[in-house]
């Protein structure tokens, strides 16, 4: 049964990636496909959430400190040195490590709301690195100039270019997240989840594994960070806000955390209900605030798990 | 065989309240011991010192000759200890199997593994049924935790506890909230532990404690007051005083 | 040194330290009592302040009256917060008010954006402390000391209250020991309800009485929202005095520190607050725990 399901787990990713990826020769709009590539950089940034958040049980208020972090490495490299996305990625992830090492191992102490708190301070504290630090960062006025990205000596010129870039990567961490939370590891992060002092008592080094999961998060989030700033030539301090850390936040809880799918419906459909919301109505944050109060009083579930409750209803009521 | 457990002079204060003092008890490798006392005595707080829940302000615990007193949690586990605890902390959205499995892994050393599939490691899933069926819980294998009933549980915190392959087993009230039945049940188990493991057990009931144990020792508050085999801890007088208030002439009586 | 620069930073470092007093009480009674993060302190703190220039706008009522009506209107929209999102979700983890709450703020700042726009309102200051005061070579807005002494007015009767008074002694057995509390008779929840209410009140007064100081917009609560959140931690949550204590220790850093390294006062602020969290969970002056 294991195998089966292992390569069931890889038929339906990689179909959707294959609908994902035709979009843009189907008839797509280049409007649409740049929102689309914006949801689809939040995914990445919501699945590593996810992995903090649903999967080891830790609550991040700070997670816009590994986008933004990467963000203004990768897009500083991408000026001064060479736009080749690779390299971008791979100084980006350079900084973002390191630091999520550090911050990570002290962090990893704590839980519940400390936690949430401590994130929250991280984050503020580069949000204020970068807008203070202007000989850098350039203050509020945020990082410009970033060239386009180029793969492999391409330069990838268009936005369908672009978009594909994001898929094939989306895909990749899709698969291999779900790869993890299966593997023994993934088990004992949900243990950690349950129960920490349970997890302890069944021979789990619960600090050593709550520091692991914030550092491959922060490493998926800084995948995201990278792609957005080629995506938006640039980036401001507010990559680094707390309200950022909001939006990604509630993209995740929204989709459905523990489930990794989740939150690639919640930032897509996050993205596609905002951009209406600001170009129609001036109410976009009462109206997210709203949404997400609802979502954290009666669907802590999420989309994902509405949908679930709907499907074993609809099971029980056939049978 | 390897499981001598050796606590010395353990004491742990909250603030002014001295709640264990200088506790000290020795575990016989195979041997099933009882830490008996009334409510109070301090035998929870001298549990979890052992166990590394609490830092104990003094006092030595030696596993095997080690030392390991103020030893975390999952560092005494991989020196051999495991414990149950008295609410049952089974992990209930898991199925019983992967309660057990969950464990196995550990014990193999495979928590950091993070490329194959949990269920693909078939030595753990062996052993963790294996334990599941010698426990007599191998037709719940597949049903999750919680909806065992309670004396099941007390079985399966057991059966994890043994997937750690532990020289010394800690039971925290094992048979706390059971029926007469399923404590007879849980008292057999116990004793067939004793083959493969040193036991230490806190216990309220008397009773059950006289049938299995090989060593009891009693504690008031804070203190032991009396260690011995159960023929002889039944007939001690300052037991039976405080247990049951009773003068040792009445005692002898009875 | 410039003393001269000191003393102003220090003194303006004090009202600040006094406004933020009122705010960091409620959040700590608030913690302490139910161990609920509110994290709509800031959201409320703004709505007072918008109550005021809305009542003296719209029902063209002075300063003063304005400033009794706002923190009374803000205190029923607390209230039904409370009774709305936290009561149902109090059984749940404690991670869930602060998430709730999170909306809420949200809620509360997009809906006084789109009454009131995002301009920033400026409120004048009331003719009986307009002027300013030469004290040590420094010109300081006569407003700013009286305001900053209405302040720590009430946050001494908030702490007779608690310290002296029949319901300030169940607030204080409840924080120290819930279980306790209930078993003995006290009505937690509707306790908590009051508390909250009058948290709420608290911080709408401070942004109301701070509107001639520090201006109106609808983000005007983010800043002492996190400053509070620091001075509460620091100090212990729960625990009054030391949330005095980390108020002022929080205002004067920002002040004085802010004079001389700017911004960066900040960012060490936060260093500090996140090292002492992780050693000591119960804040440097110990009570409720936050991990």
């Amino acid at each position: 049964m294991r195998k089966t399901a292992g390569l069931r787990g890889l038929v339906l990713p990689l179909v959707a990636a294959g609908i994902l990826a035709i979009l843009p020769y189907a008839g797509a709009s280049p409007f649409t496909i740049t929102l689309l590539t914006e949801s689809l950089i939040f995914a990445i940034w919501a699945m590593s959430l996810d992995l903090l958040v649903g999967y080891t049980g830790l609550v991040s208020f700070g997670h816009a400190a590994a986008f933004g972090l990467a963000a203004y490495a990768a897009g500083y490299f991408a000026r001064e040195v060479t736009g080749d996305f690779f390299f971008a990625l791979l100084v980006a992830e350079a900084v973002v490590i390191p630091v999520a090492l550090g911050f990570g191992f002290v962090v990893a102490r704590v839980s519940g709301i400390a936690f949430a708190v401590i994130s929250l301070c991280i984050a503020q504290v580069l949000f204020t690195i970068a807008v203070t630090w202007r000989s850098v960062t350039n203050g509020m006025d945020g990082l410009v100039g970033v060239p386009l990205p180029r793969v492999a000596g391409v330069t990838l010129a268009s936005g369908n270019a672009f978009y594909l870039l994001t898929v094939l990567c989306l895909v990749a961490v899709y698969l291999w997240l779900t790869r993890l939370v299966d593997s023994p590891f993934g088990r004992t992060l949900q243990a950690i989840r349950t129960n920490e002092e349970r997890a302890a008592s069944i021979g789990i080094d619960v600090h050593r594994h709550k520091w692991l999961a914030f550092v491959l998060s922060w490493a998926v989030a800084a995948l995201a960070g990278t792609l957005m700033v080629f995506l938006k030539a640039g980036t401001t301090p507010m990559s680094l806000h707390w309200t950022e850390s909001g939006n990604v936040l509630i993209m995740t809880i929204f989709g459905g955390i523990g489930t990794l799918l989740g939150p690639v419906l919640g930032s897509t459909v996050f993205v596609f209900v905002r951009d209406e919301f600001t170009t129609r109505f001036k109410a976009w944050q009462f109206v997210f605030g709203l949404v997400f109060v609802v979502v954290v009083l009666l669907f802590p579930t999420g989309l994902v798990g509405a949908v679930n409750r709907i499907r074993s209803f609809l099971w029980r009521a056939r049978s | 065989m390897a499981g001598a457990l050796v606590i010395r002079g353990l004491s742990k204060s909250f603030g002014a309240f001295r709640a264990v003092e200088g506790v000290s008890l020795e575990v016989a490798p195979g041997h099933v011991h009882s830490l008996i006392g009334p409510n109070g005595a301090g035998k929870t707080t001298a549990f979890n010192c052992v166990s590394g829940f609490l830092k104990p302000d003094a006092g030595q615990v030696l596993l095997d000759g080690r030392d390991v007193t103020g030893w975390a949690p999952h560092r005494l586990v991989s020196a051999g200890m495991a414990r149950t605890f008295q609410i049952t902390r089974v992990f209930g959205e898991l199925t019983v199997l992967e309660n057990v499995a969950l464990a196995a892994r550990s014990q193999e050393g495979m928590n950091l593994e993070m490329w194959r599939p949990a269920g693909s490691v078939a030595t753990a899933q062996a052993r963790a049924l294996d334990i599941l069926t010698t426990l007599g819980l191998a037709d719940r294998a597949e049903s999750n935790a919680e909806h065992l009933a309670h004396g099941e549980k007390r079985v399966l915190e057991i059966a994890i506890a043994l997937a750690l392959q532990p020289t010394v087993i800690l039971l925290d009230e094992p048979t706390a909230g059971m029926s007469s039945g399923e404590t007879e049940r849980i008292a057999a188990l116990i004793r067939s532990l004793s083959a493969r493991a040193s036991v230490l057990l806190v216990e309220h009931d008397m009773e059950i404690v006289l049938g299995i144990s090989d060593v009891v020792t009693v504690m008031t508050q804070g203190s032991v007051i009396a260690s011995g085999p159960p023929s002889a801890i039944s007939r001690d007088a300052r037991v039976q005083e405080a247990y049951l208030g009773v003068t040792a002439a009445v005692g002898a009586a009875c | 040194m410039d003393l001269s620069f000191l003393f102003a930073n220090t003194v303006n470092g004090a009202v600040y330290g006094a406004f933020l007093l009122l705010t960091s009480l409620g959040l700590s009674l608030v913690f302490g009592l139910g161990r609920v993060v509110n994290f709509a302190h800031g959201a409320l703190y703004a709505l007072g302040g918008y109550g005021l220039v809305a009542v003296m706008q719209r029902l063209g009522l002075g300063f003063w009256p304005a400033l009794v009506v706002a923190p009374l209107l803000v205190v029923p929209i607390a209230i039904a917060i409370e009774r709305v999102t936290i009561q149902p979700i109090r059984s749940r983890p404690e991670i869930y008010t602060l998430l709730v709450t999170f909306g809420v703020s949200f809620m509360v700042i997009g809906a006084l954006e789109y009454v009131f726009g995002t301009a920033t309102t400026l409120v004048e200051v009331p003719r009986l402390f307009a002027g300013t005061v030469v004290i040590f070579g420094n010109e300081f807005p006569i407003y700013r000391l009286a305001a900053a002494g209405l302040s720590l007015a009430v946050s001494g009767a908030v702490f007779a209250f608690v310290q002296f008074t029949p319901i300030g002694l169940r607030i204080r057995a409840v924080t120290d020991d819930p279980g306790m509390a209930e078993a003995l008779g006290v009505n937690t929840t509707r306790l908590l309800t009051l508390v909250f209410g009058a948290a709420a009140g608290l911080a709408a007064l401070a942004g109301a009485l701070g509107a001639p100081i520090f201006a109106v917009h609808p983000e005007m609560g983010s800043g002492i929202l996190l400053d509070s959140f620091l001075a509460v931690i620091l100090g212990g949550l729960g625990n009054l005095p030391g949330s005095a204590i980390g108020a002022f220790f929080v205002a004067l850093t920002k002040s004085i520190g802010g004079g001389y390294v700017a911004d960066w006062s900040i960012a060490i602020l936060f260093v500090v607050v996140a090292i002492a969290l992780v050693f000591r969970p119960t804040g440097l002056f110990g009570r409720g725990r936050v991990a």
